[in-house]
């Protein structure tokens, strides 16, 4: 089975007796294991030998995680398939898993992993396999929910097997307008059959150590201040400010703004839709110039 | 289910606002309920890196509802100093990473939405009306 997304939905094409095959296959173990060591590699951990907390979506029987267990690092891992996943607990493969469907969106909380791998699994996503799926939806609720579970500045690597250049954009293309940064890695792209499509990306900007401010109280930073780290002014007090602080201020400053809706408020709104790869219409003479009194 | 999955499981149903922490409660159809050990590797690194991102009274919720094999948290967050200690840290290593929730059920607190927890493995998956 070349392309088992083909054949019908992953709970059924990965029934008991598929899995069992899936993970015995000497074939797969050892494909799996090449394609989990490219993508922790391009995952681009910082080098300190530290344990990190890794996501592994589409885990199946725990192949891959096993790698990323092998690697040191501790995982947590989702699949669609009960009998991939118990499977997997039967393995110990090291990690610790659950069962939900990647296009529902992921139930973690934000700010929770230090990065994401995949093997072999987003080009599920494109599937229909119920009326209510819609594959543009179903990317959406992917690739938002893991840019929010994602601590910011960490990278997600997904290997996948796009079924044709349409495809890949769709999914590329998706991910960037959940807010990533990063493009489609392939490796041997001379290749037919080792073709591997990496896509990596980046989840907003890294996450920077923000000096204390001088005669700041130098009290331990919690867990809600890491988020803001990122987003935190060295020089203001040390902390930053809060988001929602940060929001209020903005909004007062756009009251300054004149009312009026120029030519320069128009481009700047579309520079603005540009940016995140909507279609927008091209500039012209013409743009946001008022009509003449005629009646 | 490990205690540090159960810390960053949240309930993803639509319309839900605030569905965490997840209670752990044991099945509402038979009332099984299952905790085991199973051995993990220890590293105090991780344990000092993933700290910050951990809710602590969710992590002191979860451990109560499991009763006598998650004891040995105290009620703060614990300090730097508890976190070079080896004997604190190999508690809460247990605690965190090894002890298991076999069987039972993680409940949204604000929907009551039950999701079941079996052979080890949460089932988060929605129903089509939930997504």
């Amino acid at each position: 089975m070349s392309r088992p997304e083909l054949y019908g939905p992953a709970t059924v094409v990965y029934n008991k007796e598929a899995a069992a095959k899936y993970t015995d296959a000497s074939r797969n173990v050892e494909i799996q294991a090449k394609l989990t060591a490219r993508a922790i590699e391009l995952l681009a951990l910082p080098k300190d030998g530290k344990r990190k907390f890794l996501l592994d979506v589409g885990c199946g029987s725990g192949l891959s995680g096993e790698h990323i267990t092998e690697a040191g690092h501790t995982w947590v891992g989702t699949d669609i398939s009960e009998d991939m996943l118990n499977i997997c607990e039967e393995r110990e493969s090291g990690g610790s898993v659950c069962r939900s469907d990647m296009g529902d969106g992921l139930p973690f909380r934000s700010n929770s992993f230090d990065g994401c791998v995949s093997i072999s699994a987003v080009q599920w996503l494109c599937n229909a396999d119920r009326s209510c799926d819609v594959p543009k939806l179903r990317l959406k609720r992917f690739f938002t929910s893991l840019y929010r579970c994602l601590v910011r500045g960490s990278r997600a690597v997904l290997q996948f097997y796009p079924h044709s250049p349409e495809q890949a954009e769709l999914i590329t293309t998706s991910a960037m307008k959940a807010g990533f940064s990063g493009g489609l890695v392939v490796d041997y792209p001379n290749s037919t059959k080792a073709k591997k499509y990496y896509l990596v990306l980046m989840a907003g900007a890294p996450c920077m150590e923000v000096p204390l401010g001088e005669g700041a109280a130098g009290e331990a930073m919690g867990a809600d201040d890491v988020y803001q780290q990122g987003y935190g002014q060295a020089g203001m007090g040390g902390k930053g400010l809060s988001l929602g602080k940060r929001a209020r201020q903005l909004q007062k400053g756009r009251r300054n703004e004149p009312e009026v809706k120029g030519k320069a408020w128009v481009n700047k709104n579309k520079e603005k839709r540009r940016a995140r790869g909507l279609e927008v219409k091209r500039d012209s003479k013409y743009t946001a110039r008022k009509r003449k009194a005629r009646f | 289910m490990k205690l540090l999955t159960h810390n960053m499981l949240q309930c993803h149903v639509k319309g839900v606002r605030n569905g965490y922490p997840l209670r752990i409660e044991a099945q509402q159809d038979g009332g099984r309920f299952e905790v085991e050990v199973r051995e993990a590797e220890f590293s105090a690194d991780f344990l000092r890196h993933i700290l910050p991102r951990l809710d602590w009274a969710a992590l002191l919720e979860a451990a109560k509802a499991l009763g006598e094999v998650a004891v040995g948290l105290p009620d703060a967050p614990p300090t730097d100093a508890m976190m070079h200690d080896d004997a604190f840290l190999q508690t809460f290593h247990r605690i965190l990473l090894e002890v298991t929730v076999v069987e039972g059920e993680l409940v949204c607190p604000e929907s009551e939405r039950r999701f079941a927890v079996k052979n080890a493995v949460p089932n988060m998956l929605l129903h089509e009306d939930e997504v």
